[in-house]
């Protein structure tokens, strides 16, 4: 079997090797140079270590932009020049030694003895003095990016208001407030030719099955891309088998995040993504929302059935509408028929033609919706759904029923707390009416059979995308799709495999 | 996946019926159908003529078709309405003349049952003295049509406990069962003081058609429609108008009603029957003159309502020993009770049923008077006739 990152033939275009190191020798200030030649941010100034009495003189480099100016100056040039301690150093072995002793100004500082660690430490934002054969590499990273913000898609009213956001080290940080045990481990990784991205895998040990976090280890080891850029590079590349329905769960919450690793699933983090990732999601897990465990266990048992029910609906509404009023009519109560049939006189277009022609004008306006601006999308979705829909349905070119079946189909999808399942189960919906267009219930049923079987053979992470509903026990169902009360709720979810199954007394 | 596709492609070509013409090619566009909820069946000299007509807005459409079978008639009437399918799918009410019922009502029974199209919960009337056709054609020709008159006739007569309106599958059921039973009876009246402009025809409930062996064998009037309804368990509200004692009259509302039956054995044979029904009234109307405080006048308005309700009894018992037919379906329950020996009995409780000694008691307790000064009676009081 061919894997990602062993030298797959692409074609043409030839081998795609991977090349280790990328950037070979040891630190010297030339080949630094050359390295970041024709870099505009690229900056390397010549400093003398304890002033004009001293014998050893390196090339301090940084990346204009990436690094705090005030703090390579206060931090780094300012000592490491004016301090006489420095300049006794003779060659850069000493110094280094000197550095190391001198903790109270260089509080994160690195040794390196290859190019390839130095170049990367630059464009991670650190500074470099760089002598013939090591640099000394100093934290001086400039804070760039926002600060911690509310959550933007998953709103809260009573848990916890803030976000991740594009940096890796606040992120990671978020979560160690809200699990202050040392058994949070996080394993970091870089990922990307090119991009050079930073990735944390993270577990917590003694909980989370060992092999989760191996796996992911090794999978994320096997990628050699040139850069890992947003979330559907990580799905595609990490999971087995690509698939519209989401196999690992993004959430933009820390107390999320935080509450899923309690489970025993291991989490992920890129810099640069303002969104934790979760391994591995299951149907059931898709279908929460951590106001769940917010909420009074009845009230949140009663919507979690609901979002059940918005599912089906969302899937199947259409289809069943097409069917039984092109092939079953007899299965509709003959007061309802009517109000269809009256409400169909006089429609110029097939029911399965209207049907269709609704289901990708629904989706037209929600992507016109979505790329404007947030006021521009406003007024788009107004003049869609109730200008033209009305005025299409005044002018008897579509049925009313049409639109309210499309309507529901639709507004039941948004109800799915995960954006991508709303995305998978909008494709299913297309699916299955053009399976009832051509062949009735019949048709429907058999996606609906097709459907069911490609979800079980969906397996993120060697967990079964069905469970509990394929494997578990009555409790464990009962337990997916109600909310138990928490005292009672004593054991972690089996299908994780964690390794300490008990989760309170 | 890319293995199951073909697959499934495969299965369901050949599920669909080996062919590609099945594929979107036998549906039916909704507007283009014509959905009849009312059929009638008449019979003359061995032709069928069926009337059908769909409800509601904007006008009813009424059509009629003769041939030798049903299902050939009702075939022809989409040949008058080329423009649109006639859909039976949604019949809701089958409507037999007296003619047809007289003929025999088990192949329309049948027709119903093998039907693809129609369904065994259409409810069965039998048109009491006159013509499917009429009573479709003529009842509600300015009003609603037809079908929303029979759809309420079909929840007062229930209510009003004049009659019940059985389907085709609960009679075929019973015929098979019992080799008689009881069909709604309808009738077409003309209205009185109705408003001007007003259809003067409208249907009526006319108590029950007795079938027997498949036939109508007689009917019962509606006040014996409701100690049928009495005897069957399924009697609904009702209004029991007795003598007060003071020379006025009474109107108690009867709630609710219980039979049992007990039979006798001996020697595993039947040699008698107790019939046993319990009824629950409230008062609803008194004259000024008559007091419900007064012990006395409350014995005299249990005794009529029990009175009443025997009288009903005795009348349906009598009728049906009369046509050797046991349409209240009798013998179903006294089997339930003891089903061995009933099973055992030499004679068969078609042959036994016309001699056997019947014995009939109503017990009537009320409730409640609803006085002014608030005299309740929680307990009722009990009396026997």
């Amino acid at each position: 079997m061919m894997r990602i990152g062993q030298g797959k033939k692409s074609g043409k275009r030839g081998w795609h090797p991977p090349v280790r190191p990328l950037y070979p020798g040891p630190p010297e200030p030339a080949a630094l140079q050359a390295l970041f030649r024709d870099c505009g941010d690229f900056r390397a100034v010549s400093l003398r270590l304890g002033g004009a009495r001293g014998k050893l003189t390196g090339t301090l480099c940084y990346l204009d932009g990436l690094v705090d100016g005030e703090a390579v100056g206060a931090a780094v040039i300012r000592p490491l020049t004016e301090e006489e301690r420095f300049g006794a150093a003779a060659v850069p072995e000493e110094a280094a030694a000197l550095v190391r002793e001198a903790l109270a100004w260089f509080y994160s500082y690195r040794v390196r003895r290859s190019l390839e660690e130095t170049a990367a430490d630059l464009t991670e934002g650190c500074c470099a003095l760089v002598f013939p054969g090591l640099a000394l590499t100093f934290e001086t990273r400039a804070a760039l990016g926002r600060g911690v913000e509310q959550p933007e898609t998953e709103k809260t009213v009573k848990g916890a208001k803030e976000s991740f956001t594009e940096l890796y080290r606040q992120n990671t940080a978020l979560l160690r407030r809200r699990l202050r045990c040392p058994e949070l481990k996080i394993r970091e990784l870089t990922v990307g030719r090119r991009s050079r991205t930073r990735v944390g895998i993270l577990y917590i040990d003694g909980l989370t099955s060992p092999l989760l976090g191996e796996e992911i280890q090794s999978r994320l080891e096997r990628l050699d891309l040139d850069g890992l850029m947003n979330t559907g590079d990580l799905e595609e590349y990490l999971l087995e088998k690509s698939s519209p329905f989401p196999q690992m769960l993004a959430t933009e919450r820390p107390d999320r995040f935080a509450m899923e690793l309690l489970q025993g699933r291991a989490g992920l983090l890129v810099d640069g993504l303002p969104l934790g990732f979760l391994f591995p999601a299951t149907l059931a897990e898709t279908l929460r929302v951590p106001e769940d465990t917010a909420s009074h266990f009845a009230v949140a048992s009663i919507l979690t059935l609901l979002r059940y029910l918005a599912l089906f609906l969302s899937v199947l509404l259409p289809a069943l509408y097409v069917a039984v009023t092109m092939y079953h009519q007899e299965m509709v109560p003959t007061r309802l028929l009517l109000s269809i049939i009256h409400s169909k006189q006089d429609v110029p277009f097939s029911t399965a033609g209207e049907t269709l022609g609704m289901l990708v004008a629904f989706e037209l306006l929600q992507e016109a919706g979505l790329r404007l601006p947030a006021t521009i999308g406003q007024s788009v979705s107004i003049i869609g759904a109730l200008i033209v829909g009305q005025s299409a349905v005044e002018a008897k070119v579509i049925s009313p029923v049409v639109v309210i079946v499309v309507a529901v189909a639709g507004i039941t999808g948004y109800t799915m707390p995960n954006q991508d399942m709303a995305a998978a189960l909008r494709l299913c919906r297309f699916g299955m009416v053009l399976l009832s267009v051509g062949l009735g219930l019949f048709g429907m049923v058999v996606g609906v059979l097709l459907l069911v079987y490609y979800l079980c053979t969906l397996e993120p992470f060697g967990t079964a995308y069905l469970s509990p509903f394929c494997d578990g026990s009555l409790r464990e169902v009962l337990g997916a799709v109600l909310r138990m009360p928490l005292p009672r709720t004593k054991y972690r979810l089996p299908w994780l495999k964690p390794a300490d199954k008990r989760r309170q007394r | 996946m890319k293995k199951l596709c073909p697959a499934a492609l495969l299965l369901l070509l050949l599920l669909a019926g080996c062919s590609g013409r099945w594929i979107y090619s036998d549906y039916r566009e909704i507007d283009q159908m014509e959905l009849i909820q009312a059929l009638g069946a008449d019979e003359e000299r061995g032709r069928i003529t069926v009337t059908a007509s769909t409800g509601g807005l904007p006008e009813p459409v009424v059509l009629r078709s003769t041939s030798v079978s049903m299902s050939r008639a009702m075939r022809q009437m989409q040949d008058y309405t080329s423009r649109k399918y006639i859909f039976f799918g949604h019949t809701a009410h089958l409507l037999l003349g007296e003619a047809a019922a007289e003929q025999g009502v088990e192949k329309y029974l049948e027709h119903m049952e093998r039907s693809v199209e129609m369904r065994l919960n259409t409810f069965l009337y039998v048109v009491r003295g006159g013509t499917a056709q009429e009573a479709i054609s003529s009842a509600g020709k300015s009003g609603d049509g037809v079908v929303d008159l029979l759809t309420s006739l079909e929840k007062d007569v229930q209510l009003m406990s004049e009659s019940h309106v059985f389907t085709c599958g609960e009679t075929a059921e019973m015929l098979a069962e019992q080799g008689c039973c009881l069909a709604a009876a309808i009738s077409l009246v003309r209205q009185e003081d109705i408003l001007a402009g007003e259809d003067p025809l409208t249907l009526s409930a006319a108590g029950y058609a007795i079938l027997k062996d498949g036939r109508l064998a007689g009917y019962l009037d509606q006040d014996l429609a409701r100690g049928a309804n009495l005897l069957m368990g399924l009697s609904g509200e009702d209004i029991l108008e007795v003598p007060d004692g003071s020379g006025g009259w009474a109107a108690l509302r009867l709630i609710r009603s219980r039979v049992s039956y007990l039979p006798e054995y001996r020697d595993r044979e039947l040699t008698g029957l107790r019939i046993r029904v319990k009824l629950d009234c409230s008062m609803d109307e008194l004259s000024p003159s008559a007091d419900t405080r007064d012990p006395e006048t409350r014995e005299k308005l249990i005794a009529g309502a029990e009175e009443l309700e025997l009288e009903r009894i005795r009348c349906v018992l009598e009728k049906s020993r009369s046509l050797a037919a046991d349409f209240c379906g009798i013998g179903k329950h006294v089997r339930a009770g003891r089903p061995l020996a009933f099973d055992a009995a030499a004679e068969t409780w078609e042959k036994r049923f016309p001699t056997l000694p019947l014995e009939a008691e109503v017990s009537c307790r009320l409730l409640q008077t609803r006085d002014k000064s608030g005299t309740v009676f929680p307990g009722g009081r009990e009396g026997a006739a």
